[in-house]
C-alpha cells in the first residue's frame, strides 16, 4: 500500500508541475506583459524599464520558478486589471463554485443511481432502455441553453426562484439543475452495470431466498457493492464540473471561479487567469488520487 | 427504509416551497435604487477603474474641481468657486471652504495638491496616465487656493479637470496599496459609500451635508444607491420584471422598444456625444492592400445602407445619421462641410471593379464582443453585396487594444463616446494621436494644430479643415449614432442630457 | 441457417433490430445529408439581411408565413438557412477534430499499451497532464490570444479530446498483444512497427469507431458552448451556439430564437450518441 501511495503521489505531483509549465507558458507567450503594465501610450522606454522592474525581461526557464516558488508560499501575483492579490480572488470565489459542483453531483447522483438500480433489474426490456434514454438526454442538452430555458420559465414566467447572483442558496436551485443533469448518464450506466454484475452474484441470490424486501435487497446489499466504480467516476465528474461551470457562472451571474477565468480572460488577465487553470488542474489532481486511493482501500485488486 | 428516490424528492420539494419567498423587493417603496450593469463593478477609484460605470460611481462619491454644463456648454463651479488664468501656462483656483470629506475632516487645498501630484508623480502607474501629462505642477498658495501650472493652455484642459475627481489626503496618502482606496473610498460628493464587494457591488447612501454641487450636481429626492453587476441582459431583464432591478443601461433597441410596451417600464434615451464607424487601415501594416487605395475605402462605404442599419440599431427612435465624425450641436469645436459617402450600390460595384478588385476581396472586421460586433455583422452583410467577403472577429477591449497596438485590424467597426469629455480635441487624441491609422503627415499636421489653438473661430477653421479631409480620404466612415438606451421602471424619472460617459449620472435621476 | 452466416452479417442482422442504432443513425443521416446539400436546400443565403423583415415569427404562428419558416433574426436573416449552415459548420468542426483527436490518442494509447514499461508510463503520465486540464478553460485562453477561426478550433478542440481514445486504445492493446495471433506474429520476425499498424489497429478500430462517434457528439456541445460566448465560429458564419447567443436578449419576446438552435442540438446530439451506443451494442460481442 505504501509503495502504490507514494507512486501514485510521484505521478501526481509531476503532472501539477507540468501543467503548471504549461499555464504558465500559454500566458505568457499570449503578448507583450510589459506593454500591457506600462499602460496605454506608454514609451518604448517605459515598457524597457517596466520589463525591468517586473523581472520580466530574465530567461523565460527563470522566471517560471521564480513564479514557481511563490506560487508555492501561496502568493499568486497580482491581478493585473483590480490589483487584488490573485490568491485572495481564487478564495473568495471558490466557495460558490464548489458549492454548484457539490451540488451538481449530488443532484446526478440522486436522479441516476436509482435509474441506474431499477434498470439493473429490467435488463434489455423497454424501461430499460427508456432508462438509458431519459440519462442520455441528460447530456445531450446544451447546459447554457437549458439554463435559460430554467431561468425564462421558473425565473420570470413563474417567479419561484431568483435569476441571477449568488446570495442564497435558491440561487443555486436553477444552475444545480442545468449543470447537473449532464453527469447523469455515465452514472447511471456505470451502477446499472455494477449492479448487473452483482445481482447474479450468490450472495444476493441467498438474501432473495430468505425473503427480505426487493428494495432492501437492491439498496442495501447489492448496491454498495456495485457502487466502487461510481466512486471514482464521481470524483472525475466534480472535478469536471470544477472546471466547467464557466458558461453555467456566466448565464446564472453567480460570482465564482468559473466567471471570475472569464472574465480574467476577457480581461487578458494573465495571473488570474494561469492561476485558476493550474488551481483547477491541482484540484481534479488530487480529487482522483483519493478517488483512487478509495479504490485501492476498498478493491485490493486495483493495486497495480 | 422506504424508497430513498421518494424521499429524497420529496425533501426537495418541501424545502422549495419552505424556501420560496417573495423575492427582496427594493425600489422606491424603500427608497432604494437598484442599479445593474453588464461589466463588473471594478473600482471606484476613476484612475484606476476601466468601465464606464466607473464615471458614474466616480460623479456620485467624489467631486473635481470644476463641472461641465451641457445645457449652457460651460466650464462651472465645483470644489473650486472660481479661477483665474494667468497667461497659457497656468491658472490658479480659489477653493471653497465649506466642503467637508465623508468622515467629517474638511477639504482643503493640500487635498488637490496631493491628488494632482499622484497623478503626475513617475513613480505613480495606471493604465491612462497619459491623459493628465499635460499637468506641469501644482502649487498649493493658501489653504484654499492652488495654481496649476501646465505645458500649454487649452480649452480641452479644463474639460479634462472635469474628469479628475479630487481625493482626500489624509485617507489616500498613506495606503499601502493605493489601489485600495477604491475599495473603501471617502469622497465629497452627494452620497457616501457604505459598503463595497464584488458580489454585493457598491451600496451609498445620501450625503446629507452636501450643499456644493450647484445647478449640475443638484440634490434629489433618492436616499440610496446600490450599483451590482449582472453580466448577462437576459438576467437583467428578468431583474427589472421581478422587480429587484430600477435601473440598466446597454439593451439593444429591438429589445428595449418591446420591453417598453409593457406599462410598468419606461425606455429614456441619451442621444449621447458619441457615433459608431467602420475604420479602415490606410496604411496597409494590417495586411490588407486594398485598402490602401481610396477609391477602395469609398466603395466600401458606399456599400453600407446606413439607414437601414440606423434603424435596426436604434430601432424605431429616428435618430439622425452621423454625417462626419463629431456633433456640430453637442461638441465642442465641431465643424465640417464634407459629409459621409452615400449610399450606392452600383458606383461602389464600379469603383471597386476599376480599382482592380472586381470580385472583390477577403477582409477582416474587428470588433467588440456585443452590440457593436451584431453591427459590425450587418456591415459584413452589406459588404457581401458588393464582393467584399468579411468575418467579424469579435473582441473583448482589452485583446481589442492590444491587437490595435499590434497593427493587427484591418477594419474597425466600433462607437466612441468621447468618454464624458465633448471635446474635438479628445477625438483628435484618440483616433490619430494614439492610433494612427492613416500614415497622412498632412493629416496629423492639421491635427495638432487644431489641438494646440485657443481661439474658438480659430478652432472651428481648423476643425473644418481636418474634419473635411478625414471625409475626403475615406479613412472613416459613421455609420449611425450611438444613443445610450435606459430600460427602468416607471417610478423613475431620468433626465436624458448628461455629457457623461456612462449617460447619466445621480443627478439626472429622481422618483416620480 | 444461423451458425453459416458470417461474424460480419451477423452484426447488421442485430444492427437492423436495434431500435435506437436505427433511429439515431436515421436522424443523424437525415441532418448529415442536409447539411451536406446545404446551399442547395436552403431557400436564402445565411448571411443575406433584410432589414426590412427583422425578427419575424415562425410559419406556425399567425404572425408568422411560410417565406421564413422559421422567422429571421435581428438582421433580418433566415433561421431555417442559418441552421443548415450552423450544422455544416458544426459537423465539419466537430467531426475533423475527432479525428485528429482519435489520430493523437490512439497513436499515445498503443504505443504506451503495446511497449509497456518506460513507454507506457510517459503516455500515462500524457494522458494524466490532458485529463487534469479543464478543456473549456484553456481553449478559451488559447483562442483569446489567437484568432478565433474555423482552423483554430478544430487544431484546439483535436489537441484537447484525445484522452479518452488514448485510455481505450490503450487498454484494448494491452489486452490484445498476449493474443496468440500477435505471439504468432512476433515470432516469425515481424517488426514491432508491423504488428502494430497490420495486426493491431484493425482490431480497435470498431471501438475507435464508437469513440469518434460518441466524441462528435460531445465536440458539437463544446464548441457550441464556445461560440455561445463568442469565441468559437466566427460571424456571420452561422453556428447554433452563436444563433442562442444572439437570440438571449431577445428570449421574452422571441424565444423561437432561443429555441429552435437549442432544441436542434438536443436532437443531433442524442441521435448521435443513440447511434453510437448502438454501434457499441453491435459490434461487441457479448
Amino acid at each position: 500500500m505504501r509503495r502504490f501511495l507514494v507512486r501514485r503521489l510521484a505521478v501526481a505531483v509531476l503532472v501539477i508541475v507540468t501543467v503548471s509549465f504549461v499555464g504558465f507558458s500559454l500566458l505568457r507567450l499570449s503578448g507583450n506583459l510589459a506593454a500591457v503594465l506600462a499602460g496605454e501610450g506608454a514609451s518604448p522606454r517605459e515598457v524597457a524599464r517596466v520589463a525591468a522592474q517586473y523581472g520580466l525581461d530574465r530567461p523565460f526557464f527563470i522566471q517560471y520558478l521564480d513564479w514557481a516558488g511563490n506560487a508555492l508560499r501561496g502568493n499568486l501575483g497580482k491581478s493585473l486589471f483590480t490589483g487584488e492579490s490573485v490568491s485572495h480572488l481564487i478564495a473568495t470565489h471558490i466557495g460558490v463554485t464548489a458549492a454548484l459542483a457539490f451540488a451538481s453531483l449530488a443532484l446526478g447522483l440522486a436522479l441516476a443511481i436509482p435509474l441506474g438500480v431499477f434498470a439493473a433489474t429490467r435488463p434489455n426490456s423497454w424501461l430499460d432502455r427508456a432508462s438509458l434514454t431519459f440519462a442520455a438526454s441528460g447530456y445531450a442538452i446544451p447546459s447554457f441553453w437549458f439554463g435559460l430555458i430554467l431561468i425564462y420559465i421558473f425565473g420570470v414566467r413563474l417567479r419561484w426562484l431568483p435569476t441571477s447572483g449568488s446570495d442564497g442558496w435558491t440561487h443555486f436551485v436553477l444552475p444545480t439543475i442545468a449543470l447537473g443533469i449532464a453527469t447523469m448518464p455515465a452514472i447511471m450506466r456505470l451502477t446499472r452495470a455494477g449492479m448487473l454484475d452483482v445481482l447474479s452474484a450468490d450472495y444476493v441470490r441467498t438474501a432473495r431466498a430468505k425473503g427480505l424486501r426487493t428494495m432492501t435487497v437492491l439498496y442495501r446489499h447489492a448496491l454498495p457493492n456495485a457502487i466502487l466504480p461510481v466512486v471514482s467516476i464521481s470524483a472525475a465528474q466534480l472535478g469536471m464540473l470544477l472546471g466547467g461551470s464557466v458558461i453555467i457562472e456566466s448565464v446564472f451571474a453567480l460570482n465564482g471561479i468559473g466567471l471570475l477565468a472569464f472574465q480574467a480572460i476577457a480581461n487578458a488577465d494573465f495571473p488570474v487567469v494561469q492561476s485558476i487553470l493550474i488551481f483547477l488542474s491541482v484540484v481534479y489532481v488530487v480529487l482522483t488520487l483519493i478517488a483512487e486511493l478509495i479504490n485501492a482501500r476498498l478493491d485490493p485488486r486495483i493495486r497495480l | 427504509m422506504g424508497n430513498p428516490v421518494r424521499a429524497a424528492a420529496l425533501a426537495f420539494l418541501v424545502a422549495l416551497i419552505a424556501a420560496w419567498a417573495p423575492p427582496a423587493v427594493a425600489d422606491k417603496a424603500h427608497d432604494t435604487l437598484n442599479i445593474v450593469d453588464i461589466l463588473p463593478i471594478g473600482s471606484t477609484d476613476v484612475y484606476f477603474g476601466a468601465y464606464p460605470q466607473t464615471q458614474f460611481m466616480s460623479n456620485l462619491l467624489f467631486d473635481a474641481l470644476v463641472n461641465y454644463d451641457p445645457s449652457t456648454k460651460k466650464i462651472v463651479p465645483l470644489l473650486a468657486k472660481s479661477w483665474t488664468y494667468l497667461g497659457s501656462n497656468a491658472t490658479e483656483f480659489d477653493l471653497r471652504t465649506d466642503v467637508k470629506w465623508h468622515d467629517g475632516r474638511k477639504f482643503t487645498a493640500d487635498d488637490v495638491v496631493y491628488t494632482l501630484n499622484w497623478l503626475i508623480d513617475p513613480q505613480t502607474r495606471f493604465q491612462r496616465k497619459f491623459q493628465w501629462a499635460w499637468i506641469k505642477a501644482v502649487k498649493k498658495l493658501g489653504p484654499y487656493k492652488v495654481r496649476i501650472e501646465t505645458d500649454g493652455r487649452r480649452p480641452f484642459d479644463m474639460l479634462l479637470l472635469t474628469l479628475t475627481p479630487i481625493y482626500p489626503q489624509h485617507v489616500r496618502a498613506g495606503l499601502a496599496e493605493t489601489t485600495d482606496f477604491g475599495r473603501k473610498p471617502v469622497g465629497t460628493g452627494p452620497f457616501k459609500a457604505v459598503d463595497y464587494s464584488e458580489n454585493g457591488g457598491l451600496v451609498a447612501v445620501r450625503n446629507p451635508d452636501y450643499k456644493w454641487g450647484g445647478s449640475v450636481k443638484h440634490a434629489n429626492d433618492i436616499g440610496r444607491v446600490i450599483l451590482r453587476s449582472i453580466p448577462d441582459q437576459g438576467a437583467q431583464i428578468s431583474g427589472l420584471m421581478t422587480g429587484t432591478v430600477d435601473l440598466f443601461r446597454g439593451l439593444p433597441a429591438p429589445q428595449a422598444e418591446a420591453l417598453a410596451q409593457d406599462p410598468r417600464f419606461t425606455l429614456d434615451v441619451n442621444h449621447g456625444l458619441g457615433f459608431t464607424y467602420m475604420w479602415f487601415d490606410a496604411t496597409g501594416k494590417s495586411g490588407s492592400p486594398p485598402l490602401m487605395k481610396l477609391d477602395v475605402r469609398r466603395a466600401l462605404a458606399m456599400a453600407i445602407n446606413r439607414d437601414h442599419l440606423n434603424e435596426v440599431f436604434t430601432g424605431h427612435l429616428h435618430l439622425p445619421l452621423p454625417q462626419n465624425m463629431c456633433w456640430p450641436d453637442r461638441i465642442l469645436g465641431c465643424a465640417y462641410t464634407k459629409t459621409a459617402q452615400p449610399y450606392d450600390v452600383a458606383r461602389a460595384k464600379k469603383l471597386l471593379a476599376d480599382a482592380g478588385y472586381p470580385n472583390g476581396f477577403n477582409v477582416r472586421i474587428t470588433s467588440y464582443i456585443g452590440r457593436l460586433s451584431q453591427l459590425a455583422e450587418g456591415v459584413a452583410g452589406d459588404l457581401a453585396a458588393i464582393g467584399v467577403k468579411a468575418t467579424v472577429e469579435p473582441v473583448t477591449l482589452t485583446t481589442f487594444d492590444k491587437k490595435l497596438d499590434a497593427n493587427d485590424i484591418q477594419i474597425i467597426v466600433a462607437g466612441n463616446g468621447l468618454s464624458g469629455a465633448p471635446d474635438v480635441s479628445q477625438q483628435v487624441a484618440f483616433f490619430f494621436n494614439a492610433h494612427d491609422r492613416t500614415g497622412d503627415a498632412t493629416l496629423l499636421a492639421e491635427g495638432r494644430a487644431l489641438d494646440g489653438e485657443i481661439d474658438p473661430q480659430k478652432r472651428l477653421k481648423f476643425a473644418r479643415t481636418f474634419y473635411d479631409r478625414v471625409a475626403d480620404q475615406v479613412y472613416l466612415q459613421p455609420l449611425t449614432s450611438q444613443p445610450q438606451l435606459f430600460m427602468h421602471t416607471k417610478d423613475l424619472v431620468m433626465g436624458t442630457g448628461s455629457s457623461n460617459d456612462y449617460g447619466f449620472t445621480i443627478s439626472d435621476l429622481r422618483w416620480k | 441457417m444461423e451458425t453459416s452466416l458470417s461474424p460480419r452479417r451477423l452484426m447488421l442482422r442485430r444492427a437492423a433490430r436495434h431500435g435506437g442504432l436505427l433511429t439515431g443513425g436515421a436522424v443523424v443521416l437525415l441532418i448529415a445529408l442536409v447539411a451536406a446539400l446545404g446551399p442547395l436546400v436552403t431557400p436564402y443565403s445565411p448571411i443575406a439581411q433584410d432589414t426590412l423583415h427583422t425578427l419575424s415569427d415562425p410559419a406556425w404562428m399567425a404572425t408568422g408565413s411560410w417565406a421564413h419558416p422559421f422567422g429571421t433574426d435581428a438582421l433580418g436573416r433566415d433561421v431555417l438557412s442559418r441552421l443548415i449552415f450552423g450544422a455544416r459548420t458544426s459537423l465539419l468542426i466537430a467531426f475533423t477534430a475527432s479525428v485528429i483527436a482519435a489520430i493523437i490518442g490512439t497513436a499515445i494509447g498503443m504505443l504506451g499499451g503495446y511497449f509497456g514499461g518506460r513507454i507506457d508510463a510517459f503516455a500515462v503520465y500524457l494522458i494524466n497532464v490532458k485529463l487534469a486540464l479543464p478543456i473549456i478553460l484553456v481553449a478559451l485562453a488559447v483562442i483569446s490570444i489567437t484568432r478565433s477561426g474555423v482552423g483554430v478550433l478544430i487544431v484546439i478542440l483535436g489537441l484537447l479530446t484525445w484522452d479518452r481514445y488514448a485510455l481505450v486504445t490503450r487498454s484494448l492493446t494491452q489486452q490484445l498483444r498476449e493474443r496468440e495471433f500477435v505471439l504468432a506474429a512476433h515470432s516469425a520476425g515481424a517488426s514491432d512497427a508491423f504488428i502494430i499498424v497490420r495486426e493491431l489497429l484493425p482490431n480497435l478500430l470498431d471501438a475507435v469507431i464508437v469513440l469518434i462517434t460518441l466524441e462528435v457528439a460531445a465536440l458539437i456541445l463544446i464548441e457550441a458552448a464556445l461560440s455561445f460566448v463568442g469565441l468559437g465560429v466566427p460571424p456571420p458564419t452561422p453556428s447554433w451556439g452563436s444563433m442562442i447567443a444572439d437570440g438571449r436578449s431577445l428570449m421574452f419576446f422571441k424565444p423561437y430564437l432561443v429555441m429552435i438552435p437549442g432544441i436542434a442540438i438536443f436532437v443531433l446530439v442524442m441521435a448521435i450518441n443513440l447511434a453510437g451506443d448502438g454501434i457499441r451494442d453491435v459490434t461487441t460481442v457479448r
